[in-house]
C-alpha cells in the first residue's frame, strides 16, 4: 500500500453526468463508478449527491451523477443545483472539467432538447449515444462521424447495460478535459443574444459581474424562474424592470419567450439530426406496445397492478416477518449471552437495554427495506413502475397526488420508513413532500399490537352471550382506516399551504419496458440498506438510549440488583417456590423504579394534560416512553402494572395478565382507570400521534431538514390528542 | 394572433396532414382537442391554450405546434391519456390534454 497523500483536490478532473430520465444513466454511472460511488445531500435540498472517485488511466476522476432530468431550466431549488454544479457555482463540489450528456440513441429528438441546453452552458462536453443496441433493432442508423461534426463535440457510442464503449468514453472524457468548449449553437433568434448582451451590461452596472451567459439566458427565458428570483433578490428592483422590458422588447420583435426555447430548441434537434439519422418510414408496433396491451388493458391491467401491489404489500407485511423475528431473536441472544458477564448495574442495563436493544431497534426495520426496495429496483428498471403510476393516477389526482406516490403510501402501511424511503420514485419535490408528510399516517404494523391489547382487553367480544366479535373487527377496521382517512384532507391542506405552485401540467413518461440488470437491483437494495444504517441508525440508537436513560434513572437500583442476582442464583436450581416469589418481587421494584424514573416524573406533571382524555398519568409515561417506537407502550405498561417487560400480545398468557391488571387500575377514588372511552381513545391516539423516531429520522434523512420532522410531529401530536379528547369526551356522554 | 397568421398557420398544418394522409387531403381537417383522439388515431398540434405556467412543461416535453401525436390509449379509469409524440409515450391527464388543440384528418 501506498503512503503518499492524495493529491489535492484541484488535479481530480471532474465530470458531471446529465441526460433523461431512462436513458440507462444510472447505469452508466455505475459502470463507471465501480464500488466507488459515495452517497450524500447538497446542503439545503433534496437532491441527492452522487460522486464515485474513481482513477483512469492514471489520473483521479470525481464523476458527478446529477438527477435525471428534461430540461435545466431550474424552476425550484432543488432543479437549480443541478445548474450550479455544471456551472462550477456548487461549493462543495468545484469546477467542472467536462460535461457528458447521455441520450438515448433511438430517440434523438427528444434528447436533443436537453443536449441543446447543455451545450449553452460553455463548458467541454461529451455525448454519449447509449441503448446503441435498441437502436440498431429497431432499425434505425446514426451517422456518429457526422453528427460530431455538426454538433463540434465528441460522440461515444455505448450499451452501459453490457458495459460496451465504456473505454472509448474514459478516452474521450480524458482527451476532452482541459480542451476549448464547443461554441454555442446560435439556436435562439439574433435579437435574443442581444438582449442577453444588453442584460450583461446592465448586470455590471448592478454590480453582478458574475453571471455566465447560460444564467442570462435562463433570466430572460424564464420569467419567474429560481435564476430570476436568485438575482432580484441580490440586485434592486432595477433589474426586475429592465427583465420585463427585455421580454417586451422580444415580443415586439415577435418572439414570445414562452414559446422561443422550446420551438428553436425543437427545431434544432431536427436540423441536426436531419440524414445524420435514418429511420423506417412507419413507426413500427414495437415489444412494448404489444406488453402495453396486456398490461395496461382496461381489465387486466388493474388485475395485474392488483396482484403486484400485493404481492409487494404482503412481501413487507408478513414476509418480513421471520427476518423481523429473526433480528429480534439475536437481539435477545446478545442480551444473554452479555448478561452472565457483568454485575447487574447501570452499565449491565446500559448494554443490554441500551445498547442492544438501540442497535436492534433500526436493524429491524432493514427486512422491510431491503425488500421494498429490491420491488422498486425491479418495477422501475423494466418499466412497470411509470405504468402503475399511470393506472393509479385517476385515485390519487384528487389528493393533489399524482400515481406515484401510490406505492409509497402503500408500503406506509407495512412501516412509514421504507414508505418513506421509497417516496425517491416521485419526481416533483413538492408531490414527494406531501407525500412523506402524510405517510406516517397510514396505519402501519406497529400499531397492530396496540389495538389488538386495547381491544382484546376493552371491546367485548360477548354480549349476554351473544357473539360480538364483529365489534372487535368493526374498531380495529376502523382505526386501520382512521389515519388514511384524515390524510386525505391533510394532503389537500398541505398541497393548498406549504406546497402550492404553480399548477405546471402533468406529464409521464412511460419508458420502453427493458429486462432490469440483476447487478444493479441488488446494488440499489445494498445502497439504499447502507445508506439508511449509516444515516439515520445513529439516530435511532441514541434516541433509544436517551429514552432508556430517563427509564432508568435517578432511582436507586441496588435492591433490584440484588434481587437479579439471587433470581440468576436460583434460576441454576430449577423452579422453587422462592423463585416465582422472587420474580413478583424483582417486576414490583422495576415497576416502582420506573414511576421514581425522570419518565414516570414526565408522567406525573403531565397528568394534568392527559386527564381531559381519560388517561391517569401511567398511560402518560406509556405514551412518552413509546416516543422511539409505538408498540414500547405495551412493555412500558407491563413494566408499570409490575408484570416486567417483555409482555408479547401474541402469548395469550402474558396479554391476558396485562388485560388484568389494566382492569384492575383504579383511579385514588376507587374508580377504574380504563373503560371504553379511554381504551378508545388511547387506539385514537395511536392512530394518529407521531410516536415513532425512525419516521421523524428518515424524514430528516429525505427531507435533508429538520424543518419537516419537527413540523410533523408537532402537528400529528395535536391531531392525536384532539381526536383522543374528541372521542373520550363524546364516549363518556353514552357511558 | 392576426387572422391572416392564423390562416397562415392553418395551412401550413393541412399542409403536414396533407403528406400525412393523401386520401383526405381534399377534404379540410377538423379542429379538436387532444383528449378527442382516439386510439390510433394521429393529430397535429395547431396551438396550446391555457396558463402559461400550466403550458411550459407540455412545450418543454415536445407538445409543440406542429408536431404530430399519435394517441395510444387511456388508463384503466378512463385518465390519464397516454400519447406517442416525438419517439416517447408520454401520459397526460385529460385536462392537461384539452390545452392542446389539434386539426386530425377527417374520418375516410
Ligand atoms: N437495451 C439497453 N438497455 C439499457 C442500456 N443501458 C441501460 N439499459 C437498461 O435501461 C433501464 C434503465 O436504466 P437506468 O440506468 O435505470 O436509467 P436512468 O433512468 O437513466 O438512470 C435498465 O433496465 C437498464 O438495464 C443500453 O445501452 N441498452
Amino acid at each position: 500500500m501506498s503512503v503518499s497523500s492524495p493529491p489535492p483536490a484541484t488535479d481530480r478532473l471532474k465530470v458531471a453526468l446529465v441526460g433523461n430520465p431512462n436513458t440507462g444513466k444510472s447505469t452508466l454511472f455505475n459502470a463507471l463508478a465501480g464500488m466507488r460511488a459515495r452517497v450524500g445531500n447538497y446542503p439545503g435540498v433534496t437532491v441527492e449527491k452522487k460522486i464515485a472517485r474513481v482513477e483512469w488511466s492514471g489520473r483521479p476522476v470525481d464523476v458527478i451523477d446529477l438527477p435525471g432530468t428534461y430540461s435545466i431550466s431550474p424552476r425550484s431549488l432543488d432543479e437549480v443545483v443541478s445548474v450550479d454544479v455544471l456551472l462550477g457555482q456548487q461549493p462543495d463540489v468545484g469546477n467542472i472539467d467536462v460535461v457528458v450528456c447521455i441520450v438515448d440513441a433511438s430517440n434523438l429528438e427528444r434528447n436533443f432538447y436537453l443536449l441543446s441546453q447543455v451545450l449553452d452552458l460553455g463548458r467541454p462536453t461529451v455525448l454519449v449515444l447509449n441503448m446503441w443496441d435498441t437502436l440498431q433493432s429497431r432499425g434505425l442508423s446514426v451517422d456518429v462521424a457526422a453528427l460530431s461534426e455538426r454538433l463540434n463535440v465528441p460522440v461515444v457510442v455505448t450499451e452501459a447495460h453490457r458495459k460496451r464503449g465504456l473505454g472509448d468514453l474514459r478516452d474521450a472524457i480524458l482527451a476532452t478535459a482541459g480542451s476549448e468548449a464547443p461554441s454555442r449553437p446560435r439556436i435562439l433568434p439574433e435579437a435574443f443574444y442581444e438582449e442577453c448582451d444588453r442584460l450583461q451590461e446592465r448586470l455590471e452596472e448592478l454590480g453582478e459581474n458574475d453571471a455566465p451567459f447560460f444564467l442570462r439566458e435562463r433570466m430572460l427565458l424564464d420569467p419567474g424562474g429560481t435564476i430570476e428570483q436568485r438575482y432580484l433578490a441580490r440586485a434592486n428592483g432595477e433589474l426586475s424592470t429592465h427583465l420585463h422590458e427585455a421580454r417586451r422588447r422580444l415580443k415586439d420583435g415577435g418572439h414570445t419567450v414562452s414559446n422561443l426555447e422550446p420551438e428553436r430548441r425543437y427545431q434544432w434537434a431536427r436540423d441536426v439530426l436531419d440524414r445524420v439519422v435514418t429511420a423506417p418510414e412507419q413507426r413500427q408496433t414495437t415489444v412494448t406496445d404489444r406488453i402495453d396491451a396486456l398490461l395496461t388493458h382496461r381489465v387486466a391491467g388493474p388485475l395485474i397492478l392488483a396482484a403486484v401491489m400485493l404481492l409487494v404489500f404482503q412481501t413487507l407485511y408478513t414476509w418480513a416477518e421471520p427476518l423481523m423475528g429473526a433480528c429480534e431473536t439475536a437481539q435477545a441472544w446478545v442480551g444473554a449471552r452479555i448478561e452472565p458477564l457483568l454485575a447487574p448495574g447501570p452499565f449491565r442495563s446500559l448494554l443490554i437495554d441500551g445498547v442492544v436493544a438501540g442497535v436492534g431497534s433500526f436493524l429491524i426495520f432493514l427486512p422491510q427495506i431491503a425488500l421494498l426496495f429490491l420491488f422498486i429496483a425491479i418495477l422501475e428498471g423494466c418499466g412497470y413502475m411509470a405504468r402503475a403510476a399511470y393506472m393509479m393516477d385517476r385515485l390519487m389526482a384528487p389528493l393533489g397526488l399524482s400515481g406515484r406516490a401510490f406505492l409509497p403510501l402503500m408500503s406506509s402501511f407495512a412501516c412509514a420508513v421504507p414508505g418513506i424511503m421509497a417516496t425517491r420514485v416521485i419526481q416533483s419535490r413538492r408531490e414527494r413532500m406531501v407525500t412523506i408528510l402524510i405517510a406516517p399516517l397510514m396505519s402501519c404494523s406497529a400499531r397492530l399490537p396496540v389495538y389488538v391489547l386495547m381491544i382484546g382487553a376493552f371491546i367485548p367480544g360477548e354480549i349476554d352471550g351473544r357473539d360480538t366479535a364483529w365489534m372487535q373487527g368493526l374498531v380495529l377496521f376502523a382505526m386501520s382506516c382512521l389515519g388514511l382517512i384524515v390524510a386525505v384532507p391533510s394532503a389537500w391542506l398541505l398541497k393548498r399551504t406549504f406546497f402550492k405552485g404553480e399548477a405546471s401540467a402533468f406529464v409521464m413518461e412511460l419508458p420502453d419496458y427493458r429486462l432490469p440488470s440483476p447487478f444493479l437491483v441488488l446494488r440499489r437494495v445494498y445502497e439504499s440498506s447502507l445508506a439508511f444504517v449509516m444515516r439515520a441508525g445513529t439516530l435511532i440508537f441514541a434516541t433509544t438510549i436517551l429514552v432508556w436513560a430517563a427509564g432508568y434513572f435517578p432511582g436507586d437500583h441496588s435492591r433490584l440488583e440484588s434481587v437479579q442476582q439471587r433470581i440468576a442464583e436460583l434460576e441454576q436450581q430449577g423452579e422453587s417456590p422462592e423463585l416465582e416469589r422472587l420474580q413478583i418481587e424483582h417486576n414490583r421494584l422495576s415497576g416502582s423504579l420506573i414511576r421514581e424514573s425522570y419518565l414516570g416524573r414526565a408522567g406525573q406533571v403531565i397528568e394534568p394534560v392527559v386527564k381531559p382524555l381519560g388517561w391517569d398519568w401511567r398511560i402518560g409515561v406509556g405514551v412518552i416512553a413509546s416516543f422511539p417506537a409505538r408498540e414500547v407502550i405495551i412493555a412500558t405498561l407491563g413494566t408499570i402494572y409490575s408484570l416486567g417487560g417483555d409482555v408479547d400480545v401474541d402469548d395469550e398468557e402474558s396479554r391476558l395478565a396485562l388485560t388484568d391488571a389494566m382492569q384492575q387500575a383504579t383511579w385514588p377514588d376507587g374508580r377504574p382507570v380504563f373503560n371504553i372511552p379511554v381504551a378508545l381513545s388511547i387506539m385514537v391516539f395511536f392512530a394518529l400521534c407521531a410516536q415513532c423516531v425512525s419516521t421523524l429520522v428518515i424524514m430528516r434523512r429525505e427531507t435533508n431538514s429538520w424543518r419537516w420532522p419537527a413540523f410533523s410531529f408537532v402537528s400529528m401530536t395535536l391531531m392525536a390528542y384532539l381526536g383522543a379528547l374528541i372521542t373520550y369526551q363524546v364516549g363518556m356522554l353514552f357511558t | 394572433m392576426t387572422r391572416s397568421l392564423l390562416h397562415a398557420k392553418f395551412a401550413h398544418h393541412a399542409k403536414i396532414l396533407t403528406a400525412l394522409n393523401t386520401k383526405a387531403a381534399r377534404e379540410p381537417p377538423l379542429m379538436s382537442t387532444l383528449d378527442s383522439l382516439r386510439p390510433g388515431q394521429t393529430g397535429t398540434i395547431v396551438d396550446l391554450d391555457g396558463d402559461e405556467a400550466e403550458l411550459c412543461r407540455l412545450r418543454e416535453m415536445g407538445f409543440l405546434p406542429g408536431a404530430i401525436v399519435e394517441a395510444i390509449g387511456s388508463a384503466p379509469l378512463g385518465d390519464p391519456l397516454a400519447f406517442f409524440v416525438r419517439g416517447s409515450r408520454l401520459a397526460l391527464r385529460a385536462r392537461d390534454a384539452r390545452k392542446v388543440r389539434i386539426a386530425t384528418a377527417p374520418a375516410a
